[in-house]
Parts: C-alpha cells; structure tokens; sequence
C-alpha cells in the first residue's frame, strides 16, 4: 500500500512538475503566451473570428495589427449576432478555426468591397480601438459568444495586415514555475515513500537509551558567564580534583551533551554542585571514578 | 492528518488554484445570441425618444420623430402632427408631450436582428401606462419605438414571463397551451370589430375597445353620407409569455373611414378633429381616411379564464385620400 502511494505521488509530481515546466516555459517572465507575428493574406476590408476560435472564456487576450503604409485600421470585439449582421453583406475572410500557437483555417467570403457604416460609430462593441498603421487591443474572453474583427477604414483595404495574439496570465510565468519545483517535491516524495532509496534515518545510539536518563538537567548549570562555559575539559577537570590545573577553554566549546557523557557521569553528581575552583584542583584529564 | 498529508494537500490545492487561473474555461453556451440591450443602451434610448419627441411636438416636425420611431407609431404620431398643423398652423399644441418613467424593462435573449425589448413606462400626467416595443433592425441602425400601446394606470397588467434575466417569447404562429395562436387572436378581433355578426366575433371577447369603436362609428354616420369602416389587422410580430401562462400580443390594427357624400349634402366636423383637419370645413366631398390601431391583447393559456381581449391601444389617423365620389341617389 505504502509502495502505491509513492508511486501515486511520483506520477502526480512528475505530471505537475511537467505541467509547470512547459507553462513557464510557454508564458515566458512576461506572463503572455503569443502566436508570433503572422501574416494575413487578404486584399479584403475585414476580417472576422467565427465563434469557435473565441470558445473559451477567462483569460485576458492582447491582439496587436498591423498594417503597412500608414492605412487607418480599426479593430473590435463584440457579439457574434453584431458582427455577423454588420458583416453580412461585406467581402471578408473568417477565420474558422484556429489552434495554438498559430494554426487557422481560414474561408473567403464574396461581398461588397466596403463596409456598410463607419464601425467607430456604432455602439455594440464591447471593445474596440483604431489607429494608423496599425492597433492593439487587450481584452479579458466573455463568457458569450463574440467575434474578434479587423476591419479596414476609409478607402484602404487589409492588404499586408499582420497579427501577433498573446494569451495573458499575470503571474503565470510565477505560478508555472512554483508548480515545476512543486512537482518535483512531491515526485521526490513519491520516491522516498515508494522506497526507491532509503529514507534518512536517526542512527541508533550504541548505548543503553535508559542509561541516558539523567537528573543532572533538573539542576541548572551554575555558569552563566559564556566565557566560563562548561566544556568536556571542563567536566573533566570538576570530577577529578586531582587534575592538574588547565587552561581555560575557549568560550563556546563544544558543551557537554549527554550522548557524549560516559554512563559513570550519573554517579559523579555531588561534584557537579560543588565546583572546585580550577586552581585548587590537579591530576589528570582521564575520568576519575569515585572510589 | 499527518504532516506529509497536508503537505500533500497544500500542494495540490496550490496547484489547482494555479491552473483555474491559467487556463481558459470552456463557454456555457455556443449557441450564437445575445440580450438584447443592456440597461446603459436602455436608459440612453429613453432619453432619447423623450428628447426627440418634446422637440418633435413642440416644432411640429415629424423628421425629428423619425430619428426614435418607426413603423406604426411614426405614421400615428406623424399623423397627429399632420393634423396639429392642419388645425392650428405651426403653432405647438403641446399634445403629445409628457415624460414617463420606466418602471420595467424584458430582454429577450436573440440570434439575429432585428432586436427588440419590452418596457414598461408609467405616464403619470396622462394617467396611462405606456407597454412599449423598442426595436433594432439591424445592426447599423438605431434603436426605435414600434409600439406603444398604453392603457389606464388601474388596469391591472399580466407579468411578463421571465428566464433567469430574459423575457420569454412565443412565435406569433405557435398557438400551443393557448386558447389561440397570437395572429389568430388579432385577425379574429379585427373581424370582431369588423363585422359583429362575424363568425370569428365569437373567439374574442367584446371588450371596452370594440363597445368604444363601434359606438364612435355610429356617431361618425352623418346624414347626408354613406359612412363605412373596415378593419384589418397586421401579422404580429412580437409576443411574450405570461406568467399564468398565456401571451401578450403587440399587434397592429388598421381601420378605414370612408364617407361617400350625396349631391349637394355637406358636413361639419368638431373643430379639433381629424375630419376638419383632412376634409376642410364644411366637408363637402368624399374622402378616406385611415388609421393605425397599435393594441395590446392578451391570450389566455388553454386552462385560463375568458377569450383573448384587449387590454391597451395607441391609434390615430396617418393620412387621407380624397376619393371625390359621389354616392348616387
């Protein structure tokens, strides 16, 4: 049970690691994913979205245009009913189907070579902008059915347009990146509870645990002075009055840990109460044991 | 929960978040449509019919009325400035101007155009209320008045039926769980006004609007004349859903006048009336004149109480036609 949990884990953490790897990569530090720039090949007035290429809705869209020698060109979004009526009788290329990055079909529909008023006067558009030579417009998809429109102004036509779509996601290139590393902790994790390789483990002490019992932390340690800090030398030298008189420690030795403290240290306790000053003491740094 | 668990759950829940976020949702519908008109172009178009209108009437100029109306209300209005001017030279009578405040508005959720809504206007000076249709016929064009038929402010008015945030529509022709399709009801009461001996009379109930045009017709019999009045009435083209069931039906009647003189008689017409303003005073020659019925009806469901009947009307002459017939006799 535990080995399918790991390898559950690892699947799903490879999964999102790879997820997140390839939105961070598609969205870049910028947060957009974009089409490139493209080229439309059309001598028409408009060009329109039908609404299967807008069928999702979420996500803020940037659409650049451009046109060549300065030609005014205006570009709109609003619902398909608008458009298609607006478009009905004008000469137009739909594009019909589109995938990502950038793969359309495209239909050519006959009509009049001109539009039937002035699009920047008319009051549906849900968003709309125009320029010279070219226009962006950012827009967040509704959840209804819309076209995206290009459409010549004045007496020029769409010859040369050229089109850069960009999905954007703030934060996204963030997000995708912190699911990658995310699923690779959570593959990694799969690997250690699948027990591909041994999990870490706190090593077993040598001695006796029980011997470690010890009351001597009831009783707090008399130095309070870093620089007189007990040290093994130290504890050494408190336990065999016959030491001979050392150097003082560093400040901030290594400190007596009780996995390092021999099993006879329990019956040295008198000793730890009554310090002998260091000078009053001799002998040897071994471990003297009470008679 | 251990440790690992919720680290586990952290995790995914961040992960789910993330890609709500980043990936586009799918519509809830394909279905190519939309509502009508939303409350901003709403409130602009009333604006602008009682702009357009108290300027209209206040010059007499009908081009302006045709900047916010059309179909059978411009020809009932402009008619009303025809005979205005007729009347009283281009002095403003100041008819036909009050401000009215929407008290409801019913979008239909649509595929094509032309586009239409439902409102409803209290105009408290006249002590009516106005049951309007604003329609759009295409996408370049504006938004206009079609139909306003209005009726007192205590008749009591059938709630139109809604879903969700859209007006329910019933096709014209679809007579289904009511007592008649919506044209059926409207044919069969201009035969009803018509002809009361009229086998479809008997399909239409014999409201205040019948008792009230065939008690006019008589008084406008002069002697001296052979009076005639025919009516006929137009294909309906909007109907909405109650919510008992049954339908509101905006339609369109017309109804002909003619009064064929005999040698030598003549007629005097009230000084304010559409006679004297088309025929002259004495009316001393054949003439036609026609007019424009908007009417509300109502349709009741199958299981409902009654026949269909009108509840609001909004008419009045659009032109004449000088006929210079002679009866023989």
């Amino acid at each position: 049970m535990r080995r399918v949990a790991g390898f559950g884990l690892l699947a799903l953490g490879v999964v999102i690691a790879v997820v997140g790897a390839v939105g961070a990569v598609a969205f870049g530090p910028d947060d957009r994913m974009t089409t490139g720039t493209r080229e439309v090949d059309t001598d028409a007035r408009a060009v329109v979205t039908r609404p299967a290429v807008l069928a999702r809705y979420g996500p803020q869209v940037s659409v650049q245009v451009e046109l060549p020698d300065d030609k005014p060109v205006f570009l709109g979004l609003a619902s398909t009913v608008d458009v298609d009526d607006y478009l009905e009788s004008t000469q137009r290329v739909e594009i019909t189907r589109y995938r990502v990055p950038w793969s359309v079909t495209t239909k050519d529909v006959a009509g009049d070579p001109f539009l039937p008023a002035a699009p920047t006067a008319l009051d549906w558009w849900l968003e709309a902008t125009s320029g010279v030579g070219g226009a962006q417009l950012r827009f967040e998809l509704p959840d209804e059915t819309v076209s995206l429109a290009v459409l010549a102004m004045g007496d020029a036509d769409l010859s040369g347009l050229r089109v850069t779509g960009a999905y954007e996601v703030p934060g996204a290139f963030g997000v995708s990146l912190g699911a990658a590393v995310g699923g690779l902790g959570i593959a990694l994790l799969g690997v250690v509870v699948a027990g591909l390789v041994p999990a870490v483990r706190r090593r077993t002490p040598s001695l006796d645990a029980a011997a470690f019992v010890d009351d001597e932390w009831d009783e707090p340690w008399l130095e309070t002075d870093p620089a007189d800090a007990d040290t093994w030398d130290d504890f050494l030298e408190e336990s065999d009055p016959t030491a001979p008189t050392r150097k003082p420690s560093k400040p901030w030795s290594t400190k007596l840990t009780p996995s390092r403290k021999p099993r006879s240290a329990k019956k040295q306790k008198p000793h730890q109460a009554q310090r002998v000053p260091s000078s009053e003491v001799s002998g040897t740094d071994r471990v003297k044991e009470d008679a | 929960m251990t440790a690992r668990a919720r680290l586990t759950a952290v995790v995914g829940v961040l992960a789910l978040v993330a890609g709500c976020g980043a990936i586009p949702m799918e519509k809830s519908s394909t279905e190519v449509s939309k509502i009508a008109a939303n409350h901003t172009e709403i409130d602009r178009t009333y604006r602008n019919l009682e702009k357009a209108r108290g300027a209209a009437f206040t010059a007499l100029d009908p081009d302006i009325l045709a900047l916010v109306e059309s179909g059978s209300v411009l020809a009932v209005d402009g008619g009303a400035i025809d005979v205005a001017k007729r009347l009283n030279g281009n002095a403003s009578t100041g008819s036909g101007i009050s401000a009215a405040q929407v008290e409801d508005v019913y979008t239909p959720r649509l595929s094509e155009y032309p586009l239409w809504y439902l409102a409803i206007a209290r105009d408290e000076a006249r002590g009516v209320r106005r049951i309007q249709i604003f329609e759009r016929e295409t996408s370049t064009d504006r938004w206009e008045l079609t139909a306003t038929p209005e009726a007192l402010i205590s008749t009591v008015l059938p709630v139109p039926k809604t879903s969700g945030d859209e007006l329910e529509t019933v096709d014209p022709d679809d007579g289904t769980a009511l007592v008649a399709s919506p044209g059926d009801a409207l044919r069969a009461y201009a035969a009803a006004l018509g002809d009361p001996q009229s086998p479809d009379a008997g399909q239409v109930t014999a409201d205040s609007f019948v008792t009230q045009m065939r008690a006019q017709a008589a008084g406008l019999a002069k002697p001296g004349t052979t009076f005639a009045r025919t009516w006929a009435s137009q294909p309906v083209e909007h109907a909405v859903r109650t919510e008992d069931g049954g339908a509101l039906v905006f339609g369109t009647l017309m109804r002909q006048d003619g009064w064929v003189l005999t040698p030598g008689a003549t007629v005097s017409w009230p000084a304010d009336s559409e006679q004297r303003a088309y025929f002259g005073e004495p009316m001393a020659r054949s003439g036609v004149l026609r007019y424009y019925h908007q009417v509300l009806m109502y349709v009741p469901p199958t299981d409902g109480v009654g026949l269909p009947r009108v509840l609001a009307q909004y008419g009045g002459v659009i032109d004449s036609e000088d006929t210079a017939g002679i009866a023989t006799p």
